[in-house]
């Protein structure tokens, strides 16, 4: 490739013209005695073929050979380099011929490298080109999966993190039940401790002692009271996990407020959906959820108009896969604000309240794969609502308490 | 000492009523003068008598904190010893609180001779304190009956310079020197040499101004 470039002939191009023009007279000298003519076209092929390979160096070198051989074999006189002047016509058409052929043949063969040199440029720039793609392409599947490793990090640190938020929330709620009952629990031991201060020696003083001890029995009570709160809202600590009929377990609970709606002249609306699939969940648990929204609903009636004590309680099929109950009081309704925090623990709006119904009834529906929230009606009045996923069969449970 | 006699108060700050009722019966059994209140502000709005007092103060109050409370205390230079209650003494709070100068930091529930231990601890520091300031009083007041001239001389003498010395300086005789001597030693009720410069010393007077 390298030695056939334009403009750089070697010694063996120069060489291999000479051969040629040898070549060309060998054949001409041998075939002379039997043509009429010389056959002198062979010399133009001789030129043609060093201009092709040679360029245009060797060509004019062939020329030059060409020139001195056929003038000296073939112009008369023969045998020697002078020349007949009315034979001069014919030998410079030869010359013409012959620098045409050499010209030429050098000329298309210099365009003809320089395309090939052009064609091998675009192939070497299309496969660099191919390459420097592939390599981006490798690079862009490299980030990918790297994103993809980010991406599974962050998904574990977020679990972690998650985890981490409930292991934070259960040690603030055991910081504030532990408070809760620490309180009263100081009152206790230091009104003992006051009491017999009061009782002993001469100057005893039965009035404060006896002060001391009412205030023993009242914060004894009031810390028995944290604890049965938060009993009766913690009852089991193994769900027992049944397909439920919701409906029966919600009349159920109205069997245990019954005297509650009529102490308190409440109207109490049940419309059930009927027919309802089953859900799977723990008995206790969801009566326990649906027992403590209605008597929130029949506590916030506690102080309105008698005309406006009607507590809903309703379900329906939300859509084919969830169950949807509502519980709907007339009672003082909700502050927008306070419509999530009251789910937080230890958050209350009523007076004497610990906080914790409305923030267990929604773990335990969270649990059972529902969600639990709350709607204040604009004309007063407060709704709870709560879904639980349709029992699946066969379908694996999480157990409900159990993370 | 007078002071000793006087009948102290302890303050009990607590919003609740459990175990403000209960300390307050107790620390009565033990014929104590108790004030109780609910939160900081109530107590910083009450009179304060000029009487021996601590502060048995709740860690958890509603609006700002015993400890708040502390520092405010400190900073308006109410200087009452305090007794802390706290449900769960966590460690940087108890350091904290004991920085800034607390006698006892007692975990709720506590036992009453902790407590009561812990109120004539501070009360004994308060009576000191008002000891104190009480005798630096008098002892301002025996500087203040001074004439200008005594108190020149008084700088003077407990610089540690002699008579002779105290005269070239001032322009005046050694014997007026001597006689403005006997007036500080008698004025300041000082025995000797020695005490004048310890009250010197209490009163925070140097004698450097003779000196450069």
């Amino acid at each position: 490739m390298r030695a056939t470039q334009p403009g750089s002939p070697s010694t063996w191009q120069f060489a291999s013209a000479a051969a040629l023009v040898g070549a060309a007279l060998g054949i001409v000298l041998f075939t002379a005695p039997y043509l009429p003519y010389p056959f002198l076209f062979l010399f133009l092929i001789a030129v043609m073929v060093a201009g092709w390979f040679g360029g245009i160096g060797p060509g004019l070198f062939a020329v030059l050979l060409s020139t001195i051989a056929v003038d000296y074999f073939f112009m008369r006189p023969t045998r020697a380099l002078s020349i007949y002047a009315e034979d001069l016509p014919y030998f410079i058409a030869f010359v013409i011929s012959a620098l045409l052929a050499g010209w030429l043949s050098s000329a298309r063969r210099t365009a003809e490298a320089s395309l090939r040199q052009a064609r091998d440029e675009l192939e070497g720039r299309v496969a660099s080109r191919t390459a420097e793609l592939s390599q981006s392409n490798a690079a862009l599947r490299a980030e990918i999966a790297d994103r993809k490793l980010t991406e599974d990090a962050l998904r574990t640190t977020q679990t972690e993190l998650a985890h981490a938020t409930r292991v934070m929330t259960m040690g603030e709620l055991v910081a504030s039940i532990a408070h809760e009952i620490n309180q009263p629990l100081t009152g206790v031991i230091t009104n003992a401790e006051a009491c017999l201060r009061w009782l002993e020696g001469e100057s005893a003083n039965l009035d404060e002692a006896r002060a001391a001890a009412r205030r023993i029995v009242r914060d004894g009570d009031r810390a028995g009271g944290v604890i049965r709160q938060l009993r009766s809202l913690l009852k089991k600590a193994n769900p027992l996990l049944v397909e439920l009929d919701v409906d029966s377990v919600i009349e159920d609970v109205i069997t245990v407020v019954q005297s509650e709606i009529r102490i308190q002249s409440i109207a109490l609306r049940f419309e059930p959906a009927g027919d309802l699939p089953p859900v799977t969940a723990d008995r206790v648990q969801l009566q326990q959820v649906i027992l403590n929204l209605m008597l929130n609903g029949i506590e916030a009636m506690g102080t309105v108009e008698e005309s406006r004590r009607t507590l809903w309680v309703r379900t329906r099929l939300f859509d084919p896969d969830l169950i949807r109950v509502s519980i709907s009081d007339g009672g003082v309704g909700i502050a927008p604000g306070d419509l999530e925090r009251i789910f937080d623990a230890f958050v209350t709006t009523k007076a004497d309240g610990l906080g914790m119904g409305l923030s267990i009834s929604r773990s335990i529906v969270e649990a059972h794969g529902g969600h639990l929230w709350a709607e204040s009606q604009p004309g007063g009045g407060a709704t709870f609502l709560f879904t639980l996923p349709v029992a699946r069969a066969q379908a694996p449970r999480r157990d409900p308490v159990g993370d | 000492m007078t002071h000793d006699r006087e009948a102290p108060v302890v303050f009990v700050v607590d919003d609740d009523p459990s175990v403000s009722e209960a300390v307050s019966s107790l620390l009565r059994s033990v014929r104590l003068d108790i004030r109780t209140f609910g939160s900081a502000n109530e107590f910083l709005s009450a009179p304060r008598p000029d009487v021996p007092a601590c502060l048995v103060l709740d860690v958890r109050l509603p609006g700002s904190s015993g400890l708040d409370l502390q520092r405010h205390l400190r900073a308006t230079g109410v200087t009452i010893p305090i007794i802390f209650l706290t449900g769960y003494g966590d460690v940087p709070m108890t350091v904290r609180a004991m920085k800034e100068g607390a006698i006892e930091f007692l975990i709720k529930p506590f036992r009453d001779q902790d407590l009561l231990d812990a109120i004539q601890q501070a009360l004994e520091q308060s009576r000191a304190m008002r000891r104190q300031q009480a005798e630096l009083a008098e002892l301002r007041e025996r500087f203040g009956s001074l004439t200008p001239r005594e108190r020149q001389v008084m700088v003077e003498v407990v610089a540690g310079l002699p008579n002779k010395q105290i005269g070239a300086q001032l322009g005046t005789s050694e014997a007026t020197i001597k006689l403005h001597r006997g007036q500080v030693m008698q004025k300041m009720r000082a025995g000797s040499l020695a005490e004048l410069v310890r009250i010197a010393e209490r009163l925070a007077i140097s004698g450097s101004r003779s000196e450069c």
